[in-house]
């Protein structure tokens, strides 16, 4: 019954989505045809998907196993939060989780106080139409209310990899970042189909991008934590294709954040801002497309289908078709008056971006190349992290140097020689720290040495313009210092943790891997490692190796590590979790593996790292984060 | 002219994706295919019948080597298949961390399809065959020699394939 109901919501969803999308049609046939403006039908479409959302995670709850997507992603041993979860740990819970989220971003944007109406309306045109086709997408491919017949006893467990308190929220705000750039692509298809005036766009716009943009690097942040810890490889980023599609909009959202800067300050590169808006959610779309069509080999396992990979390229093409097609159609709407000097603020957001959009690309050839090998010379072909760790640091390099000197130059027109002698100090501050840190990285490889001053710099140069600015105004209280230079300072400042983090963990790492006695001692870094045994624990729906290892530093105890691997009886699946020893300078991370069957002295498999500055990685991520926040409220606040 | 090299270049690249859909990724064909059989080593069961390395060697019929466990649900999705396949060629159970009794509770209630049991106990005979879950089928002619390699459970489908590539040797 719940289930029927659920799939009459969905339905009523796609009813008034549509009336949205038909409106300017209705309306030219008669004044009377509909009564809903597209605010109103915004709102009645937000409730009905709630509540078949609702209806869905009721289903879960019950575990109602007549329901197909029920039976094969919960269990009536599942603990209540995994269930929950369940609703959007497979293929069709998760679209109607994305289709909420859209829904819930129209919602918000009809209820905003926008002054300009026009915009408002065309927006919500777009927006409902778009909400209209992931609809019909939904209803016709992948139906989460599908009955099984007959209903299913038992259901066949969330995957074990899901269950995981990292995957409660991870889904969750990765969508609220992906799709939140769905109303970032309405707002700018809106200007460009109906030509609205000008620049007024921009400031429209600017809250949703800086919001997105946020909850997706919080999103691709918790994801990074999940695989680090509960992979057991001991890294937080394997390049991944599902990994690859959620930071090809991150980079193009992170150049769109810093283009909107310039486009609401000096009304410039307007038109880029609107291509970048397109590609942001173009690309968002393309990495649903790989993700759910099961094109790419990944370590995230969705189930394929190919129907609904033909819907999803569909709806790709149609929504880069409409928007690269109004975007090259508007022509010269907009004025051409794009002079910009390469030495000024707007020439190093400038670069930022081409570097910003090169990365961008060149990942995404790298993530679609197997596709196309597979396609033209009908090979296997894989392209791994030599690859995009090769091209990543020549690309890095100049992007960092235009955040450390960025920050400093003038709008306008600002003068090379001027701007060295502006920065002496801070250029002698510059000197000192790269010979305090080659002191200290004395012995590591060049390559990290040159990360760790980069990012070094990044964070002196961030902390001298604060307090430089700072101190031009003595009387300025910490409550009232501008929110412009908070959110650039904690964002730039969170950058350069997480590439010292980055490089830390990925360069520097040391790894362990052998057959382990009782009682055998494994040195790495300053600890020593003493196997204890291995115990059988049982849990809510799993069986456990649970793995004792207690860690010295200098003879003394420290901790006690448990590490384990566990055995889910109902769905014949193994996960290794982790057992981590955080500290400020860097994580001991221990897996267990298998028995070593071969020798009959219970020695077994243990993989043991020493991950330098990890930590640093995840402060540098809520940084991130926290800057777009603050940017975000300071948008706001201009508002009201 | 634009909107020229708009619509080809969307065509181009739809028409990569649209190829890329008819394909499947996590086909990867096994090293293993028209080679020997690998060296392996298992442990004796309580209740079955054993079986070596040498035992697959020396007899000359076409045989199925099968990777199995009392724990695996696709395991027994495939079961009446294998019973099928047990009626015209011998089949080798290989279970993988798996104990006597379990095997012996489940055998007697759905049937045993196997000629000979040997315990996988530390995995690594799976890991000298490639094996990377469970289940996953060997076919094995005369010689000693890998045909086929079938991952995942046998469904019906598979089964006149397994039977037209056995019925060729």
């Amino acid at each position: 019954m719940i289930a029927e109901l659920g799939i009459f919501f969905l339905i009523l969803t796609l009813v008034f989505s549509s009336f949205g999308f038909l409106q300017p049609i209705l309306s030219n046939i008669s004044k009377n045809v509909l009564l809903f403006s597209q605010e109103k039908l915004s709102v009645l479409i937000f409730t009905f998907t709630l509540l078949s959302f609702f209806c869905l995670a009721y289903s879960f709850l019950v575990s109602d196993f007549s329901l197909n997507v029920v039976v094969n992603n919960s269990n009536t041993q599942l603990p209540i939060i995994y269930k929950i979860t369940g609703v959007w740990g497979n293929h069709e819970g998760s679209i109607l989780l994305w289709l909420l989220v859209m829904t819930f971003f129209g919602f918000l944007f009809s209820i905003q106080n926008i002054k300009n109406k026009d915009i408002k309306t065309k927006t919500l045109y777009v927006q409902n139409t778009l909400i209209f086709l992931i609809g019909l997408f939904i209803v016709l491919t992948s139906n989460p209310f599908e009955r099984s017949f007959p209903p299913e006893i038992e259901g066949s467990d969330l995957n074990p990899l899901l269950q995981d308190p990292g995957l409660i929220i991870h889904p969750p705000l990765l969508y609220l970042g992906y799709v939140g750039f769905s109303i970032v692509y309405s707002i700018s298809l809106a200007v460009l189909l109906f030509k609205i005036k000008k620049d007024d766009f921009v400031n429209v716009l600017r809250p949703w991008v800086f919001a997105s943009w946020t909850f997706l690097t919080l999103g691709i942040g918790l994801g990074s934590w999940w695989a680090y810890y509960e992979l057991g490889w001991g890294g937080f980023w394997f390049w991944d294709p599902v990994e690859n599609a959620s930071l090809l909009p991150w980079l193009t959202a992170s150049a769109l954040l810093h283009t909107i800067l310039i486009s609401s300050k000096r009304k410039l590169l307007l038109k880029w801002t609107l291509l970048l808006s397109i590609i942001t959610f173009t690309l968002s779309l393309l990495g649903t497309f790989l993700v759910r069509s099961g094109v790419l080999i990944s370590v995230h396992a969705f189930a394929n289908d190919p129907s609904r990979g033909l819907f999803i390229l569909l709806l790709l093409i149609l929504v880069t078709g409409a928007g690269l097609f109004f975007y090259i159609k508007s022509g010269s709407f907009f004025p051409k008056k794009n002079n910009i000097n390469l030495i000024s603020k707007e020439g190093a957001i400038s670069l930022n971006n081409i570097f910003m959009l090169t990365l961008s690309f060149t990942i995404l050839l790298g993530t679609v190349y197997p596709l196309f090998s597979g396609v033209i010379f009908n090979t296997k072909i894989s392209v791994g992290a030599p690859f995009f760790n090769s091209i990543l640091a020549p690309i890095i390099f100049p992007l960092v140097i235009g955040m450390i000197f960025g920050p400093f130059l003038k709008w306008g027109n600002d003068d090379f020689f001027n701007l060295i002698n502006r920065l002496k100090i801070l250029l002698f501050i510059f000197f000192i720290v790269a010979l305090f840190v080659w002191y200290l990285n004395f012995g590591g490889p060049i390559l990290s040495i040159i990360f760790f001053i980069f990012s070094s710099w990044i964070i002196t140069s961030s902390l001298f313009e604060f307090t430089k600015f700072i101190s031009l105004k003595p009387k300025l209280t910490f409550k009232k210092v501008p929110l412009k230079n908070l959110s650039q300072l904690t964002a730039h400042i969170g950058i350069g943790l997480l590439i010292i983090g980055a490089t830390g963990t990925s360069i520097l790492k040391k790894e362990k891997i052998q057959f382990q006695d009782p009682n055998q001692i494994i040195s790495i870094s300053k600890f020593d490692v003493k196997f204890m045994g291995v115990n059988n624990v049982e849990g809510p729906n799993y069986i456990s190796e649970m793995g004792e290892f207690k860690i010295y530093k200098k003879g003394e105890y420290l901790k006690s590590l448990y590490p384990e691997r566990r055995f889910y009886n109902s769905s014949d699946q193994i996960t290794t979790e982790a057992a981590i020893y955080s500290t400020i300078f860097g994580d001991l991370y221990i897996a267990i593996g298998d028995k070593n069957s071969l020798n009959d002295n219970q020695s077994w498999t243990t993989r043991i790292w020493y991950n330098p500055f990890t930590l640093w990685i995840w402060i540098g991520v809520f940084l991130l984060s926290l800057g777009g926040a603050i940017s975000l409220i300071k948008t706001l606040r201009i508002k009201n | 002219m634009k909107y020229f090299f708009l619509v080809i270049s969307l065509v181009i690249i739809s028409f990569f994706f649209y190829k890329g859909l008819e394909k499947d990724p996590s086909i990867i064909p096994s090293n293993l295919i028209e080679k020997e059989i690998p060296d392996f080593k298992l442990n004796k069961t309580k209740l079955f019948p054993f079986f070596k390395k040498l035992d697959l060697l020396e007899s000359k019929d076409l045989k199925i080597v099968n990777f199995f466990a009392s724990w695996c649900p696709p395991c027994k999705v495939e079961h009446p298949n294998l019973i099928k396949l047990s009626e015209k060629f011998p089949i080798y159970g290989i279970a993988k961390k798996d104990s006597d009794n379990k095997i012996y509770n489940w055998l007697k209630k759905s049937g045993n399809p196997f000629k000979a049991i040997g315990l996988d106990n530390d995995g690594s005979a799976s890991i000298n065959w490639g094996v990377y879950g469970l289940p996953e089928t060997f076919l094995i002619n005369g010689d000693g020699k890998i045909l086929y390699k079938h991952v995942g459970p046998i469904t019906k489908k598979d089964l006149s394939k397994i039977f037209k590539i056995l019925a060729r040797e």
